[in-house]
């Protein structure tokens, strides 16, 4: 065990957000989960979508999916199921949906506000959309959209198409939480060769190190993708994550850095992502 | 034959209550040995309809079936709040799902019927997930502390701050019966689990006083002798 953590909490008072200042008092001292909701309100919009670069790579003030699905993925993470703020992101990301059940990746008012180059607004729809339906069947909230989507997502995967890159990540998010076990197993069974031999795969496009690693893929025991990895490739992948502790304490994410704003922002959340997968994995006291 | 039986992992949002979802396609001609586990499941016995199989407290057989059969495992102390009465009211029955639900579910024989065989499991498992049911956090922390090998009830309801007496309500309400055969149940668990074949070796390990006593629980259990057991036990998810 050589996970520092009092300095992994000394870099998130030095460097992160409120926000990531109340998930990690939740995540290591069970603190109460209303002055993390009080923190996540603060980038809501009155239509019941999430922006202010919540999402730090999409920095307008304007709902985006890429922030309401940061602000599901920080409520879940704190097993918050029955605040109103998820049933009204719910209704939201149902209301910018297209016609195919799919939903853009960045919306049009990302125009003229700072974001990165990979996020251009467009009208098809993305992959954040098996993200949404992954994290939306998790919270049981959005019955009437989450049909539409999960059929696109069904399409997308069961077409002759094969997935890569962070599409593979958020199609496994999906498959993990849509309650479908059999064709679930079988879609998952199809993207392994999409994997490498260390469970990896090299991002294309991105940075000269940027791969995504069984833990991105699957962050906590018990999950259905876990029958991607073997036990070694787990362990592997959890001693990296172990060693990627940097010398102030926090983590840090490999994706191009295009903003010093961003790139600490995304250090803040590295860091209580990685200590959440790591005590889930028990590498972690608890 | 053992390819017919299936486990899937259970989808994000249930695994505080689902163990596994299951399938088995193969068409049984032989009566089936069914014994304790600690969990309820809702099974779909094909033609018999949909039922919720309580928590065993002893051995049971069950007839051979004429059509393949797909459920869904509650873990221990996930049942009582999943079926909206306490777990005791099926022990060591089955009864039909809409006894327990009404009919306020749109899970019904007539749409597990009609639906797909490969769409069941998932109908089943988006009824449970509607239930949005939370087990119960005491009977949760009793069952782990229970199936430590040293386990003593008295002791695990004085760690947990409350009365032997509370624990064992709290218990039979979301699982079907009482600490003291939960804590049987996981000590035979434990016993499958631990493979190896010195039978006094494993006796010990899994936390029984003696050979005689493993022998006597198992027994009472299964209805078997602990080498006639063991020769075919396989470890189920709960």
């Amino acid at each position: 065990m050589n996970i520092d953590i009092d300095a992994a909490r000394q870099f998130i008072h030095a460097n992160g957000r409120v926000l990531e200042r109340h998930r990690l008092a939740t995540l290591l001292d069970g603190a109460p989960t209303e002055p993390l909701l009080t923190a996540l309100r603060a980038y809501r919009n009155p239509d019941g979508g999430f922006g202010h670069a919540l999402e730090p790579d999409v920095r307008c003030p304007g709902s985006q999916p890429a922030a309401t699905l940061q602000a599901l993925e920080v409520m879940l993470e704190a097993g918050v199921t029955d605040d109103p703020m998820l049933d009204d992101a719910a209704r939201w990301v149902a209301a910018v949906a297209l016609a195919d059940g799919g939903v853009p990746t960045v919306l049009p008012s990302a125009d003229g506000h700072p974001r990165a180059p990979w996020m251009e607004p467009g009208d098809v729809s993305g992959f954040l959309t098996f993200a949404l339906a992954g994290k939306l069947w998790q919270a049981g909230v959005g019955k009437g959209w989450l049909d539409a989507a999960s059929e696109w997502c069904w399409r997308e995967l069961e077409g002759e198409e094969p997935a890569g890159g962070y599409t593979v990540k958020f199609a496994i998010d999906f498959l993990d939480a849509v309650p479908d076990p059999p064709r679930a197993a079988a879609a998952l069974e199809r993207l392994r060769p999409a994997l490498d031999a260390d469970g990896c795969l090299d991002v294309p496009g991105g940075t000269e190190n940027e791969r995504l690693t069984p833990l991105d893929f699957s962050p906590h025991p018990g999950l259905p993708s876990r029958a991607l990895f073997t036990d070694a490739q787990i362990r592997a992948d959890l001693d990296r994550l172990e060693a990627g502790q940097r010398e102030d304490g926090g983590w840090t994410v490999e994706y191009l850095q295009w903003s010093p704003g961003a790139a600490l922002d995304w250090r803040g959340i590295a860091t209580v992502l990685a200590l959440g997968v790591l005590r889930a994995n028990g590498r972690l006291a608890s | 034959m053992a390819a017919s039986y299936r486990e899937y992992a259970s989808p994000r949002g249930l695994e505080d209550v689902v163990g596994c979802l299951w399938e088995n396609d193969w068409v049984r001609l032989e009566p089936q040995r069914v014994v304790p586990d600690g969990c309820v499941d809702l099974v779909w016995f094909g033609s018999s309809g949909l039922k919720v199989v309580g928590a065993d407290t002893g051995p049971h057989v069950v007839e051979p079936l004429g059509s393949p059969t797909a459920g869904i495992r509650l873990r221990p102390g996930a049942a009582g709040a999943v079926l909206g009465i306490p777990a005791s009211e099926v022990r060591d029955q089955q009864v039909d799902l809409s006894l327990v639900w009404g009919s306020g579910t749109d899970l019904t024989p007539d749409v597990m019927s009609a639906a797909a065989p490969s769409r069941r499991l998932g109908l089943l498992a988006r009824a449970v997930l509607r239930r949005r049911a939370t087990p119960d956090p005491l009977v949760v922390a009793a069952a782990r502390a229970l199936a430590r090998p040293d386990a003593r009830v008295g002791r695990v309801a004085d760690d947990l701050g409350v009365s032997e007496r509370q624990l064992r309500r709290r218990t039979t309400d979301a699982i079907g019966y009482g600490p003291k055969t939960l804590a049987r149940v996981a000590r035979l668990r434990r016993l499958i689990a631990l493979g190896g074949d010195e039978l006094a070796v494993r006796a010990v390990l899994a936390g029984y006083a003696s050979q005689a006593h493993m022998t006597e629980e198992v027994g009472r259990l299964t209805g078997l002798t602990p080498v006639r057991f063991l020769k075919d036990a396989r470890l189920t998810a709960a």
